[in-house]
């Protein structure tokens, strides 16, 4: 054999034996990797509860991209109409502000009047008024929960951060904000006969005679029953909406 | 003359070790038929010295456009979505078992005839 076939030949099995410790060296830092990784992130239990998080959070995103997509050509299907634009936002903002208790609400509903009962205070006395926040609250609560959509007590609009309090048997605060506990009389708008079945199948009206009080529902069908706005407006300082920094 | 390819190889082999390349998992398959591709031309090599025909520039040019074609094959197959490696797989394979086949019996033989003697 020739020198030049000599050389080339080594040559050429040269550059093939880099070549496999090259491909030998890539294939096999692929496991290196993967031991390392299992190793940092757990075992497979955690793994699979973070991927149905994961996969969870990843379809809210979807319906919330789907949802403002179909705003996006809802406003799109507008954009040659100005007046027209403008007049969906000035809904949409209407009806947020209706659902957040910022404004008045007119409709059928119950009024429900709740004062001293003399055989009442007669039977238990005042004493136990201390807890009339309580069965305000409970009352609230149960008309929530049979379709009521507005609510007040002696005025004030009860909404998510609505407060009710009793400070002492004769003081008693709705959204802050002081009441007679003479006279306490709250409205709701909503599905009359679910507010009352609401209301009588949970015994309330026991509750409140063991208060010394008298418990009167009386029915508003002709739509005049008037649920005044909330009266403050609220400032999120701490609660930030959602966005980045849910991600 | 055996020991100047089985001298090579160790050399690459030590040669790839001692850099520590390692190539990005995209490209690690074009290199394994590259690989089969040049093992092929090696083997045909070691055949055509042995039958006392070996031409290095018919090996050189076979051993880099063998190792392009192939490694080219699987690009285009990858591109178009078609398991054209597989071809290459297939064509080197079988050329591959050949050689070596007929280097077993050339050295079969060559040991007999040294035998004879």
């Amino acid at each position: 054999m020739k020198p030049n076939n000599k050389i080339a030949l080594f040559l050429v099995s040269l550059l093939l034996g880099s070549m496999v410790t090259v491909q030998f060296s890539t294939v096999h830092s692929r496991p290196k990797q993967q031991d390392a990784a299992a190793v940092t992130t757990g075992d497979y239990v955690q793994l699979t509860a973070e991927m149905a998080k994961e996969r969870e959070r990843q379809n809210f995103f979807y319906s919330e991209i789907a949802n403002l997509e179909a705003q996006i050509a809802g406003y799109k299907g507008k954009q040659g109409d100005r007046k027209e634009l403008v007049k969906q936002m000035a809904e949409e903002l209407e009806k947020v502000k209706r659902e957040a208790g910022q404004t008045q609400v007119n409709g059928d509903g119950i009024i429900i009047t709740i004062e001293d009962d003399l055989d009442a205070v007669a039977t238990y006395g005042t004493e136990n008024q201390v807890f009339l926040d309580a069965a305000l609250y409970q009352t609230v609560n149960y008309l929530n929960g049979h379709d009521a959509q507005a609510i007040s007590i002696n005025g004030h609009r009860i909404v998510s951060f609505s407060t009710i309090r009793s400070i002492s048997k004769y003081n008693h605060q709705i959204n802050t904000q002081t009441i007679s506990s003479d006279k306490i009389v709250i409205k709701a708008v909503g599905n009359i006969e679910q507010m009352k079945v609401g209301l009588y199948a949970n015994r309330l009206k026991d509750a409140f005679f063991q208060m010394g009080k008298g418990f009167e529902i009386t029915d508003v069908k002709d739509g005049s029953l008037e649920i005044p706005p909330f009266e403050r407006a609220v400032e999120f300082k701490y609660a930030q909406p959602e966005g980045d920094k849910k991600l | 003359m055996i020991w100047i390819p089985v001298i090579g190889l160790a050399l690459g082999v030590f040669l790839g070790l001692s850099l520590d390349l390692s190539l990005s998992l995209q490209y690690s398959s074009y290199l394994s038929i590259a690989i089969l591709a040049a093992l092929d031309t090696v083997f045909g090599g070691i055949r055509a010295s042995l039958e006392r025909s070996f031409d290095s520039s018919v090996f050189i040019s076979g051993f880099f456009f063998n190792t392009l074609l192939a490694a080219l094959l699987a690009f285009i197959g990858v591109q178009l979505g078609v398991d054209l490696y597989l071809a290459a797989v297939f064509a080197f394979g079988v050329r591959l078992f050949n050689n070596i086949a007929a280097i077993r019996r050339l050295m079969v033989n060559r040991s007999r005839t040294q035998t004879g003697k």
